[in-house]
Formats: C-alpha cells, structure tokens, sequence
C-alpha cells in the first residue's frame, strides 16, 4: 500500500568492463551509459550488471557544481563499502577471473535511486562513473566487519585527463556547435550521450579558432562561460551542463519547509572577493608601428665587364617583419664614378595591406657606359702604332714618337678598364605588426577601500566585445558576493535537486533562496537519506 | 592560519608575478637613474600597468636608443621585476592593452553603475614652437638684452593653445 512517508530505497550496480579489455572491441563506459538509456541492445555477458545493493553497507555520495572562477569542473564522487566477510570480492586477494574482478579500477558503477514503494526499475540513475584506484580492504576483530571500500568518480574525472587539441572552427561557428562537436569529435560521446543545453547564439569571431592543448571538458567550460554555464555530467553519464546564473528560477519551492532540518549560517571569518575583472580579446588586429628606421642595407661593385644586377632585401632574415612608407636612400651611386656604370633603382613588392616584406635593387647598364669611348680609344691605339716611333725634331735629335702616344692610349684604356662603381644603398621605413587588442571589463563593489580590495581575474579569449566583458564582470561578481553568503543545509533528500540549483524556503517576502555548491548524503537501506547542503544564500537584498 | 593571513599571503604572491601587461605613457628619455650616482643612464619611461597611479621612470631592460623601438607612447610592453624588486620593461607585449570599463555595485540597492572608462587615457601633448626672439639667426637663449625667446604651442590641428 502506498503511504504519504517516503521510503527511500537505492541499487547499486558495477559493470565489469575490465574484462573485455582485451577483446577486439572492448566494452567502454560509452555503451554502458546507452545499455543504461535501453539505446543499446545487449552487453557482452560477462560485463554483467551484478548488483551489490545486498552486499552494500552504504555508499556517500558526494556531488559537487562546477565554478570556472575558483575549482573549475567539478565531479560527483561516491564511496561504497561492501560487506565481504570471506573476501570474495577483494580485487587483490582473489583476482579476476574470480569475483575480485568487479571491483576493479576503472568498471563502471551505477547507482540508482527512489522509493521502495514504487519498481525500481523506473528508479531514476543518479551516479554513472568508474571505480578510481584499488579499493580499501577492513578486517575487524572488534567489530567482527570485514568491509571493502571503493571509490569512484563520475565521467569528468576521466575526460580531464585527456589532453588535446580541436579542430580549427573558422569563424562565425556557433558556440554551441563548437561545444557539440568537441563533445562528439575529441571526447568520442556519442550523440544520444550529449544532452548539453541550448547556450545562447554567439559566434567565433577569430578568423580562426583553435583551443590547444588542454582537456576538451575543459575546452567546453571556457566555450560555455560567456553564457554563465559550466558543463557536467549528469547521472545517466550523459554530457550535460548548468548554469551558475544566480537569478534564474527556482528548481523546488518549500512552502511549508517540509524537507529542511535547520539551515545555519556559519561565520564568515573575512571578506572574499569584492572586484572582478574580465579580460577579453578583441577579433580586429590593432596595427603597431614602430617608429622610422633603417630597414636594410646593401651595396654592390660594378667593373667594366660588369652587367646589370638585381640585388634582393627583406626586412628581416625570415621575410615576416612588414614594413610601409620604405623609402630607397642611396649612399652612394654607381653612376657616381668618373664614368658612369650606370643607374639604379628599386622596387618593393607591396602587399594587400600597402605594406612589404622585401624588395628589389635594380642595378643595370653597367658595361654599356664606357662602350663607346672604349670603341673610341680602341680605334685610337690602333692609328697610334701608325705613327712612325722616330721623329727627328732638330737635326741630330731622334725623339721617340709613336711609343708615347701608344702609351697615353693603352693608360686610357687600362684607365676605364679599371674603373669599379660602388653602390651603397640603405631602406628606410615604418616596421608595423599587427597585435590583438585586449578588452576589460572590470565590476567592483562600490564604495571599497584600496587595502580592502579583492580582486579576481577571469581571462576568457571568447570574449570578444566590451559588452561581453562588462556582462561577465556584472555577473561574476554578483555570484562571488553571493557565495559569501554561506549556509548550510540539512534537509531530507529531495531526489530532484542537484549541483547549482537554487530552490526556496517559504513564500511571499519571507521567501529566501538558496543556489546549491554541494550534496553530502549517505545512503543506507533502510535510512532516511538525510543530506547536507553546501548553499550561499541569493536571496535579493542579503548582502554579506 | 587563519583566514585573513591566508589572503594576505594570496596578496603577497599575487604581486610577485613574473610579468605582467603594461602600456608606455610617455616618450623614453635618457636619465642618470641610478641613485647612488654610478653616472648611468638609463631609458626610461612611465608606465600604466592597471592600478590608479602611472609607474614612473620604469627602466627599460633592453637599453640603448634601440630601447626606443618599442618602448615607446602607446605600446604595450611587458614587464618583469629586477633581483631589487623594481619593475622594468623587457620586451613588446603580444596584445595591447589599452584603458578598459570599470562598473561600480552598491550593494544596498543591488544596482550596478553605467560602467565608466578604467585606466589611463593618452593625450596628445600640444606641439611648442619657438618663436625665436627676433635677433638675426634666430636664438633660443637669453642673450640678456633681448629675454628668452617666446613659446607658442599648437595641438595635432595647429590651432593654437
């Protein structure tokens, strides 16, 4: 018969994936979750399910909400003790393929709860996570017990050691597809193992976004915390999130507080954190130059055999410093020489922007410029050994002629034949980068003196607008101030509540709120399932 | 411990980070600044790093005129503490940092203030002009007879100030 007093009931199940470790395809916590949601037909039947609810002494349970501000993703853990008096189930006095092969690191746990009075088989699953560690072994002469127990961690745990990398997401990704993707891509969930909620309509603004070298939980936290959420695994095992909004609505209202045993506020020993700073990107590159300077320089050496030359410059080894206004100073010319070797000039190659990286020096004409006196002289020596070498100038007096002007030519040839050009040349110009520029959005609480002052900073690089910035600030700081507030809760265990939700106690103006930090419970068979409430009270108007 | 030594310790390593962001306020110029008077100059500038006072005269680390190619008005530049404690500016910093928005919330009323600028804004000092004082070649010294030359100051639009 169906009576108005709860009687509180709990199962607990381990599934031995372990065993399957070996197989060519090994059964993962993936299709336990979706055995468990019937979204999966049969498990290999040495995976089990075998229920320990009879063996089970109890089990604490401790769930706990994500705060990308202080402890970042948070996980439910639970710890069972198993009565094993002969130590049948002891992982290291009777290992697998004995009965110690259930409790095994990494198998799966399943804990479900509800009213014995109603099939348990529609009892909802409030705990999917794996077995962490070896289990602890206790023999008791005294108290005649002889217990193993266990400790295991939802799926967080295992997904925040899992460090990689994402694909690139070109801009105007949705948020939320990016979260998804992630989810489905890099953590390998399976879509009906995904349940994250609809987070708002943002974009990537980056012309490119990649997220290095980090766990992807962590990855979808930073995604999700322009919109106030964390991400969470809920206890199906599905990929789920919650948000940290203090003023969303209430999850359960007690009119009457049927459920709380007393509600305490313990003393607050000092103040915590009354400024918050938010430190964001901005998509547009902010242009930087530097102030006019030398770029590069070059020379060259011309001769008479010499032909044109381009000599190639860049900014800098790796061609990647940009530079504008580059202006080609000339030190000294080539065609500066008694002859001229010829001219120079230069060209840099501009890019999209206007600027460059490198360029060009065009030297050219070079052996042209002393061709034509040289066919002159060439001519010249050829008439000069023409001349007779004796000349008689008096009578008796033999000068040699003919010798000399051979001479006069073949210096003036050997003159221009030894001529060398030197050009030196210097670039000049405006070196820029492009760097971007960073958005803060500061919320403090006012009136605060500076010894006072507690600051926090959060940087998020999906903050891309002042708005944004100041948004987060506002609501971050309002959430800090409220976790001030701290109360703590005991109440009969309402099976509906869950990490960072917020239910109220009375109605009308005596009504206050409390948003949840953390559920401590010990179930038992048989007990009442108290639990202790970590709260901070967001009713509107107290103040720490 | 309790909890007020905790934060304060939390406040002691929060200065001693290892760099933190800052933008250059003022032109570098050359001071003798070490004050036990070993005659080296040093480039200096002022820095805007977040708080509400400029740091001034923040030697920078990388010295000579070169120090000028970004340590210079307007750049954002990193900024490291010395074996002294006293900050200098080591290199470009990868982001600029320019003023951000500050809003307040009174707690009494639970409203927030419209937000309002937070840190330092550049002004664009007026342009001086000597007017020279009117002797043949033009001098910017008192000769005695005929006084210091006469200052004229524009702004970037050559109205004058």
């Amino acid at each position: 018969m169906l009576t108005q007093r709860r009687q509180p009931g709990f199962r607990i199940e381990i599934f031995d994936i372990r065993s399957t470790s070996g197989d060519p395809t090994p059964t993962r916590i993936n299709q336990v979750v979706l055995f468990n949601l019937g979204l999966f037909p049969t498990l290999p039947g040495i995976v089990g399910p075998r229920d320990f609810t009879d063996d089970c002494v109890g089990i604490d349970v401790t769930e706990q909400a994500g705060d990308y501000v202080s402890q970042g993703i948070a996980a439910t853990s639970i710890t069972f003790t198993i009565s094993d008096p002969v130590g049948d189930f002891d992982p290291v006095e009777n290992p697998a393929p004995n009965n110690g092969r259930w409790l095994r690191q990494k198998n799966v746990i399943v804990v479900r709860e509800g009213d014995e009075q109603v099939d348990d088989a529609d009892w909802p699953i409030t705990f999917t996570g794996a077995i962490q560690g070896q289990p602890g072994q206790d023999f008791n002469r005294t108290t005649l017990t002889a217990e193993i127990t266990g400790k295991a961690s939802s799926r967080e745990v295992d997904f925040l050691r899992r460090i990689g990398t994402t694909r690139n997401f070109t801009q105007a990704t949705t948020f939320e597809d990016m979260a998804n993707e992630i989810a489905e891509t890099d953590m390998g969930l399976d879509l009906d193992e995904i349940n994250l909620p609809s987070f708002g309509t943002r974009f990537t603004a980056f012309l490119s976004t990649q997220f290095v070298d980090e766990s992807f939980l962590t990855t979808i936290a930073k995604i999700m915390f322009p919109d106030g959420f964390m991400p969470r695994f809920d206890g199906d095992g599905r990929l789920s999130a919650t948000s940290g909004l203090i003023t969303k609505g209430n999850t359960r209202v007690y009119v009457d507080r049927e459920l709380q045993v007393t509600i305490k506020r313990p003393i607050l020993e000092f103040n915590g954190t009354n400024s918050v700073e938010i430190l964001g990107l901005d998509p547009n590159l902010t242009k930087i130059p530097q102030i006019r300077q030398e770029l590069a320089r070059a020379s060259i050496t011309t001769g008479f055999f010499s032909t044109g030359a381009s000599i190639p410059v860049s900014w800098s080894d790796d061609k990647t410093q940009q530079a504008e206004d580059v202006e080609f100073v000339v030190l000294s010319s080539i065609g500066a020489s008694p002859i001229a070797f010829g001219s120079e000039s230069f060209a840099e190659t501009i890019q999209s922007d206007g600027g460059s990286v490198e360029g060009e020096i065009e030297v050219d004409g070079a052996i042209s410029a002393g061709l034509g006196l040289l066919s002159l002289l060439t001519g010249a020596l050829i008439f000069s050994l023409a001349v007779p070498d004796a000349v008689v100038t008096a009578p008796g007096d033999v000068k040699p002629f003919g010798r000399t002007v051979t001479t006069f030519v073949m210096q003036a040839i050997s003159f221009i034949l030894g001529q060398a050009g030197r050009g030196e040349y210097r670039m000049e110009g405006i070196p820029y980068e492009y760097v971007f520029k960073e958005i803060r959005g500061v919320c403090q609480v006012s009136g605060i003196r500076s010894e006072d002052k507690q600051e926090i900073t959060v940087e998020n690089h999906l903050i891309n607008s002042q708005t944004d910035a100041d948004d987060a600030a506002e609501r971050i700081l309002r959430r800090e101030r409220a976790k001030q507030n701290i109360r703590t809760v005991e109440m009969i265990h309402d099976l509906v509540l869950e990490p960072d939700d917020i239910f109220a106690v009375g109605d009308g103006l005596d009504q206050r709120r409390y948003a949840i930090r953390t559920i401590s419970r010990r179930l038992v068979r048989g007990g009442a399932h108290t639990a202790s409430l970590n709260c901070f009270e967001v009713t509107v108007g107290v103040r720490p | 411990m309790s909890g007020d030594l905790k934060q304060l310790i939390a406040r002691e390593q929060n200065a001693i980070q290892q760099q933190i962001r800052g933008r250059v306020m003022s032109d570098p110029v050359q001071k003798n600044f070490d004050v036990i008077g070993l005659a080296e100059f040093t480039w200096v500038v002022d820095v805007d790093i977040g708080s509400d006072k400029l740091l001034r005269d923040v030697p920078v680390k990388i010295n000579g005129p070169k120090a000028r190619f970004y340590a210079r008005v307007d750049q954002s530049v990193f900024l490291e503490k010395d074996a002294q404690g006293r900050y200098q500016v080591i290199r470009p910093a990868d982001r600029v940092r320019q003023q951000g928005r500050i809003c307040f919330l009174d707690e009494d009323d639970g409203i927030v203030s419209p937000t309002v600028p937070l840190g330092f804004d550049l002004i664009v000092r007026p342009y001086e002009f000597y007017k020279g004082n009117g002797l043949p070649g033009g001098s910017f010294y008192n000769d005695g007879v005929h006084g210091y030359p006469e200052i004229t100051k524009l702004d970037q639009d050559g109205n004058e100030v």
